[in-house]
């Protein structure tokens, strides 16, 4: 047993009982156990929401990209205080229409909209092949940080199963309350761990944080401050990559399914709007990450790959093992923060809109609560096996799925504000713009220009979505009667 | 399915959201892409970010408490 690990174990004790405690205040029902029974406050969904911006990417992947690609990394900032805003106006709808049609996520509003099926079943596919990737990256990242913790004692697997075996005990035990639960629990303690990171170690090794920068704007490594700073290859970025990075990024940012059900959740409108007020905030609670990666610039040149540069330094700088506990157990919340999102929002999603629209029979509530449960366990499975067994890179298709989600963005749009849009307009649209994306992704070299591959699937996917709506049979007005009447925002 | 009216409010709000968009990619960031002056012990092409995100923060604030407002009295 190390010191390291002490945080570690208090904070996963900690995570453990506060996601069993909630289960005594929701019912015993799918809205209990998918919605917390539609009564989450503002304060709930802001870190609920909050695991967009910290995940184990904020811990693992925000220092990284600061210390390889600098001022490319300020593209984290500006993608998440600007993706929340189109929640203003569709969160309060899609809340007022779920709670009067009974509904608990975005594929089944897109198919009722629709009134298609196979639509609200695509939707959830593919809603899945983007979660389980992403869900895998965040179990990897556990694992590795308690290996690093423990010096070696834990293996990766082993790692990952003491901490996703807790996320999975309280997300099957209370549901959604117990995922909002936590994440006020594990907000709180990354933002004070990130603060207190962020300005102590460019203080350790430079005496400030504004030394620091001053340090590197007159070393060798001063183009990296310069906006759109490095590429991948550590040559400039060019403006076409990083500014269309940022606008794919804030166009799929609320089409996440973990995302947008989240509206469902909530208590009432004012909450929703309340917190995409407050969420820019969130985002100040980058900076400290981003300098933290600033700070081993030139201190510790080389460390490959540059995500580990934060426990590389919690290793390697001569830091109290305390202090580098408390550092670790702060990446572990950040990404069991998203994870058991993740979790839940998965099993729900496959089971309402994949498996019980192909039934005759509607599914009675206790069985979807089951069914929900069982699915839960088994995408962690499938998960946890990307995640410690297989050799198959993901990196590549969770980069997909960035450009891939965006592509529900012109769908909910036009769900919401255009009439005369048709179920084989939204899902040519849809078809088409992930095609588009997948190909640009997979052959970069075709692309006219170096924009990210998401928009040319946008356009294409617009231009689609729009053409073949005009050439089929309307949706009825009578079906359409419910939208109008829920108003603009 | 035809919207309700679009407050002035919210297209004044679409305005500031978008000026602060371009301001945080080509071209509006250009002119904030450069190290110096420092604020605050920060980079200028940081500041510049954290700022856009400040003036975004206290637009929503204000179209929040006025669509509060307005609800209050009878509307939506």
């Amino acid at each position: 047993m190390t010191v390291e690990l002490i945080p570690c174990l208090v904070y996963l004790v900690f995570a453990l009982l506060l996601g069993m405690l909630p289960a005594r205040f929701s019912s015993r029902s799918v809205a209990g156990y998918v919605a917390g029974d539609r009564s989450l406050n503002t304060v709930l969904l802001y870190f609920v929401l909050g695991a967009a911006v910290f995940s184990s990417f904020a811990f693992l992947g925000g220092p990284g990209w600061a210390y390889s690609r600098g001022a490319a990394a300020f593209y984290i900032l500006a993608y998440g205080a600007f993706g929340m805003i189109p929640f203003y106006f569709l969160g309060p709808r899609a809340r007022r229409l779920g709670a009067k049609l009974g509904f608990f996520t975005q594929a089944e509003i897109v198919g009722h909209r629709f009134d298609s099926k196979a639509l609200q079943v695509m939707v959830a596919l593919f809603s899945i092949v983007a979660l389980v990737p992403y869900l895998t990256l965040q179990i990897k990242g556990v694992g590795y940080i308690l290996s690093v913790a423990s010096h070696g004692a834990l293996s990766e697997w082993e790692g990952a199963l003491l901490a996703y075996g807790i996320v999975t005990t309280y997300v099957l035990y209370s549901g959604m309350l117990g995922v909002s639960w936590t994440s006020v629990f594990m907000g709180i303690a990354m933002m004070t761990i990130g603060w207190l990171f962020g300005l102590y170690l460019p203080w350790k090794f430079y005496g400030g944080v504004s030394a620091m920068f001053h340090a590197l704007a007159t070393g060798p490594h001063a183009a990296m401050l310069v906006p759109p700073g490095l590429d991948a290859s550590g040559t400039s970025w060019d403006w076409w990559g990083y500014s269309s990075a940022i606008l794919v990024s804030v166009l799929g940012f609320c089409c996440w399914p973990h995302f947008f059900m989240r509206s469902m959740a909530a208590k009432d409108d004012r909450s929703i709007k309340l917190m995409v007020v407050l969420y820019p905030t969130m985002q100040i609670f980058m900076v400290p990450i981003l300098i933290i990666g600033f700070s081993a610039v030139l201190m510790f040149p080389g460390i490959k790959p540059a995500d580990t540069v934060l426990p590389f330094m919690l290793q390697h700088a001569g830091l109290s093992p305390w202090l580098a506990g408390l550092a670790f157990a702060g990446t572990l919340a950040a990404s069991m923060h998203t994870g058991d999102a993740i979790m839940h929002a998965a099993g729900t999603v496959g089971v309402r809109d994949g498996i019980a629209p192909l039934l005759k029979k509607p599914l009675d509530d206790r069985r979807q609560r089951d069914l929900i449960r069982i699915l839960i366990v088994v995408m962690t499975a499938v998960a946890f096996y990307f995640a410690v067994a297989s050799k198959l890179s993901l990196v590549s298709l969770l980069l997909g799925s960035y450009g891939g989600v965006a592509q529900i963005f012109p769908v909910l749009i036009a769900a919401f504000y255009w009439p005369r849009a048709t179920a084989k307009g939204a899902a040519a649209g849809l078809v088409t713009g992930i095609a588009v994306n997948m190909l640009f992704l997979l052959m970069p070299a075709l692309k006219p220009v170096p924009l990210h591959e998401g928009i040319y699937g946008l356009v294409a996917n617009v231009i689609v979505l729009v053409g073949v709506s005009l050439m089929s049979q309307p949706v009825s007005a009578e079906r359409l009667k419910v939208y109008s009447e829920a108003g603009w925002d | 399915m035809r919207p309700n009216r679009v407050p002035r409010r919210h297209k004044l709000l679409l305005g500031v959201i978008l000026l602060m968009l371009a301001a945080s990619i080509w071209p509006g960031y250009l002119l904030g892409a450069r190290i110096e002056p420092y604020i605050f012990g920060l980079p200028f092409s940081l500041m510049w970010l954290v700022l856009c995100i400040a003036v975004v923060f206290v637009a929503l604030l204000l179209t929040f408490r006025a669509d509060m407002s307005a609800r209050k009295e009878g509307g939506r």
